[in-house]
């Protein structure tokens, strides 16, 4: 099956879990958020959930950021207002 | 000294400056110059995880550790209610049921000038949501205080437009914002250098939230280290209350005993 995660489209065997989709981003044991869909799936579900095809996966993190700071993905900006070219500086290291 | 300790949603901080945690060229400058602000809270933004890219990376709060700073989610970025309610809820999730946000719905590119009538409306829906709101606004008192009595935490005017460092461009608006205020009142956005900040406090402001004025300094350590004394001095100015302007000149020494 196919999920979009973090806008971009992923082959994912079917019936996966969220955990499992976790795992093979090796995001295992990082402090982040997941939303399906637009509905946050607490942290006590991943290893429950499981996927569906054409589902819409956002798995975000914390980065530096002041006020108004563009930089990084914008999950929240469907509406292509601001475009995210200027990558943060977490993307060097 | 209880009034030097700044309380927000219950909580109560020593530092009355807080800091973002953008623009610094690595995270070992963030974590350099977090530590020489002082601050105790340390604002933070949520975006996407980078997919399939340096998996080992390190991570913000690996430098900025939420059990030893508060950490504040903020909504940079969001032009709208929804995105921005929709990111308050995501850092929830990501800290562990944390409450305490900031609110900032930007309406304009150019300014970074926020949408009221937005931030009103997502700040409705996020206190309604159990979330202690920080909010960023405009310096119009009667938004200020519209802002209060919606129930959020902390009202938190610009000085100038957000990475400007134009510093305190309307002084009296912020006084009178400070003096109708029952909630903490810090300055968010425009202050450029250490005076700023000490202006921004001399007139009665609570904290201050910057990140510009100390990451795009030419060194920002010595500059977070220069923020920490501006606000302390500046606060210790307000309580201990300016002398009288006078428009001529009033002799310190004594005219008495002179004996030329």
């Amino acid at each position: 099956m196919k999920i979009i995660l973090n806008g971009n489209a992923l082959d994912l065997a079917d019936n996966s879990t969220l955990l499992k989709l976790i795992e093979s981003q090796d995001l295992t044991g990082k402090r982040l958020a997941v939303e399906v869909n637009l509905e946050i799936i607490p942290k006590t579900e991943h290893a429950s959930y499981i996927l569906k095809n054409d589902d819409k996966v956002e798995i975000v993190h914390a980065i530096g950021g002041g006020s108004a700071n563009n930089s990084g993905s914008n999950f929240a900006l469907n509406s292509g207002i601001i475009s995210p070219s200027v990558n943060n500086h977490l993307d060097k290291s | 000294m209880s009034d030097n300790l700044l309380t927000i949603a219950g909580k109560t901080y020593n530092s009355r400056l807080l800091v973002g945690s953008g623009k610094y060229v690595d995270l070992a400058e963030t974590k350099a110059c977090t530590e020489a602000s002082g601050a105790e809270i340390i604002t933070v933004a949520i975006r996407r995880t980078n997919i399939g890219q340096n998996p080992g990376e390190p991570n913000l709060l690996d430098v900025v550790p939420p059990d030893k700073y508060t950490i504040l989610p903020n909504t940079a970025g969001c032009y709208t209610a929804e995105d921005a309610i929709r990111t308050c809820r995501m850092a929830r999730e990501l800290l562990d049921g944390h409450k305490l946000v900031k609110l900032e719905v930007l309406g304009d590119e150019k300014t970074l000038f926020p949408d009221i009538t937005a931030t009103l409306k997502a700040a409705e829906v996020l206190v309604k949501d159990g979330f202690d709101v920080m909010v960023y606004t405009s310096d119009d008192p009667l938004i200020a205080k519209r802002l209060e009595e919606i129930g959020c935490a902390a009202v938190m005017p610009l000085a100038a437009p957000i990475g400007s460092g134009l510093g305190i461009r309307n002084p009296y608006n912020i006084l009178t914002i400070v003096e109708n205020a029952n909630v903490p009142i810090l300055v968010d956005a425009g202050v450029g250098t250490a005076s700023d900040a000490a202006i921004a406090m001399e007139l009665g402001c609570d904290g201050i939230l910057m990140n510009t004025a100390i990451a795009a300094a030419k060194n920002p350590l010595l500059m977070a280290s220069a923020m920490k004394h501006a606000v302390i001095a500046g606060r210790e100015a307000f309580l201990a209350g300016r002398m009288p302007r006078k428009r001529f000149a009033s002799a310190s020494s004594p005219i008495d005993g002179t004996f030329f």
